[in-house]
């Protein structure tokens, strides 16, 4: 974005380009935390805009953000605790979009914070809730259903919690 | 909740997310679809709480599963006091045979086969709790065994004897706790040449020796003990001290000799002992609970200080640091407050110009007496970021709110209390405000 401008000399900057067709700007540094940027890098082909198809502009500006905080050296291990606890408080479809976007772009770190983060969130859900915030259809029929309920009665024990958010 | 827009997400992912998730949780899941089901059965963490018959056939199953398509496993977690040792080497066999890192067990009554565990060339950490150790003193087996990086012990019957050949047979172990051990007279750790981190609760009765130049962290709560001798550990960064008998003069002795001391945690320490100072040029982060001894803190290079307790601190702060970024102080209040407890809360808060959280819990409020609270003198009044107040009791003491701002300057406030309370504190900060409009106050009561 605006850092484009007034760059120093020796940094190189990355254009990343939205599903929406938003252009941003970054320090190479920091985008090739991602290692398809790497690569893409690697094999010459940051030239010129690099189009990521999978992203859209809203998920693409958490991923930078979250890039920016993790390769700044002035922030230290406070400030990106901080920082990751701030961002997995999203809704849990941003999380469940940044999720798909860092498996794409190969950034492991924020692969596994939203792992971790989407785990944490359905845990205490009903199955039924899950599957509405997953967006899933089962692919059991009834009585296979009836039988894996069979095999671990023990999962199902205790208080569930049924909302969606 | 925003309309589901999410497509379906790769099986690589569900599987990743299931890891997160706990056996338990993860099995709950299985019932979503073919693909959440296919990720809890390869779920890498294996966690059993085996109480009955049927739970033990239940766990046979599944290892039995992970045993035949040899599926790797993380970690195996294993509580029951009535599974049998052949039940526990069979299971035992398969998580280490499918590279298990994190072994815990609980309440196993029969004895542990320590020495196989502590072969296991993937084994990184071993928590064990109420568990029988017997075999460690029967056998003098050792193995050469230099995998394990954490161990925890709690609850467990142990002699001096068991402990070094268990810590011989685990020299690099980088950290080591142990808790409610008992057995015990002494502990003496030397000769681990990777210790990072070392947390001894409530079990030795008599005296403590660490030797170990590459220990970083050292947590020690311990009701009563002849001896402590940590002197050698010279790279130590945060050191926790809770309950500790020990004399002013051997703590005051203790924290200036680590220079590289950063993190200073004191929980109930020299009560009815002698005072002590708090002297330290690399301390950057100082808490303390419930200490009564604590003379004068002189540490330039604080940058965090708290203080819990329920009686106001009599001490020190030499100098103020500019780089204190965090300052907290937390009072559960006696019964009995008066004029003179409000001094000394005014006494204590103008060791620093400006504190970051003054938490006062108070479980009934008085009136005080005005006429006592003298106009203060040349020293400004110490200013406060947020003043919680909380307030147990209900009443209408317009002078116990005076009080509280004739003690500090807040630049919020937050009160918790009951219905009648907050209006009573509104009511006289609004009329604070109308007679002298110099001040701001923010209220912000919640409660009922």
């Amino acid at each position: 974005m605006a850092e484009a401008s007034s760059s120093i000399t020796e940094k190189f900057f990355l254009t990343l380009k939205s599903s929406d067709g938003d252009e941003f700007v970054l320090e190479e540094s920091i985008a090739i935390q991602s290692i398809t940027i790497k690569n893409m890098v690697e094999d010459g082909c940051s030239s010129s805009v690099i189009p990521l198809s999978k992203v859209d502009t809203e998920t693409l500006i958490k991923v930078i953000e979250y890039m920016k905080m993790h390769s700044s050296t002035s922030s230290n291990e406070e400030e990106i605790e901080n920082f990751d606890k701030k961002f997995v408080s999203n809704s849990i479809n941003t999380i469940l979009n940044i999720l798909e976007a860092a498996n794409f772009l190969d950034i492991n770190n924020l692969l596994e914070l939203c792992a971790e983060a989407v785990a944490n969130r359905i845990k205490n859900k009903t199955p039924e809730a899950v599957r509405k915030i997953f967006n899933i259809t089962s692919d059991f029929t009834p009585e296979e259903e009836a039988e894996i309920r069979n095999e671990t009665p023990w999962a199902f024990e205790g208080n569930l919690d049924h909302s969606l958010d | 909740m925003e309309t589901a827009t999410i497509e379906v997400l790769p099986d690589c992912l569900i599987r990743k997310i299931v890891s997160y998730l706990s056996f338990k949780e993860a099995a709950k899941m299985s019932i979503l679809s073919k693909t959440w089901l296919q990720a809890w059965l390869t779920h890498p963490n294996l966690e059993f709480t085996v109480d009955y018959h049927h739970d033990m056939k239940v766990v046979d199953k599944v290892m039995e599963r992970y045993r035949d398509r040899k599926i790797p496993i993380e970690k195996f977690e294993l509580s029951s006091d009535s599974s049998s040792r052949e039940d526990i080497e069979k299971w035992l066999g398969i998580a280490l045979q499918n590279g298990v890192k994190d072994c815990r067990f609980h309440g196993l009554a029969c004895p542990l086969p320590i020495f196989i565990i502590l072969a296991a060339k993937s084994l990184k950490e071993l928590v064990l709790t109420r568990c029988n150790l017997k075999s460690v003193s029967l056998s003098r087996g050792v193995a050469n065994l230099f995998y394990l990086e954490k161990l925890s012990l709690s609850s467990i019957y142990l002699n001096e004897d068991m402990l070094q050949t268990l810590l011989t047979n685990c020299p690099l172990i980088v950290s080591f706790v142990i808790d409610s051990c008992y057995g015990l007279d002494k502990i003496e750790l030397r000769n681990l040449q990777k210790i990072r981190s070392v947390s001894i609760t409530k079990s030795s009765r008599k005296r403590v020796k660490i030797q170990a130049p590459t220990l970083e962290h050292f947590s020690y709560y311990q009701l009563s003990v002849e001896k402590l001798d940590i002197v050698e550990c010279k790279n130590l960064k945060s050191v926790e001290l809770s309950y500790v008998t020990l004399s002013g003069g051997f703590l005051e002795h203790l924290i200036s000799g680590f220079q590289f001391l950063e993190c200073l945690i004191i929980v109930c320490l020299g009560k009815g002992s002698e005072r002590f100072n708090i002297l330290s040029r690399s301390l950057r982060v100082l808490k303390i609970e419930d200490c009564e001894g604590v003379g004068e803190i002189d540490a330039p290079n604080l940058e965090s200080v708290e203080y819990i307790g329920d009686q106001i601190p009599r001490l020190k702060i030499a100098k103020t640091s500019s780089q204190l970024k965090h300052s907290q102080i937390v009072l559960h209040c006696q019964n009995n407050l008066n004029v003179v407890w409000f001094y000394e809360l005014r006494r204590f808060l103008s060791n620093l110009t400006s504190w970051s959280q003054v938490s006062l819990h108070f479980s009934k409020c008085h009136e005080i007496n005005r006429k006592e609270l003298k106009p203060h003198d040349r020293v400004a009044l110490p200013q406060v970021d947020v003043l919680d107040v909380d307030i147990k009791s209900s009443g209408n003491c317009p002078t116990f709110v005076d009080a509280l701002l004739w003690s500090c300057h807040p630049k919020r406030l937050n009160l918790s209390s009951t219905v009648k309370m907050i209006i009573c504190f509104i009511d006289r900060l609004t009329y604070l405000k109308n007679s002298s409009d110099s001040t701001s106050h923010e209220s912000k009561p919640y409660g009922e």
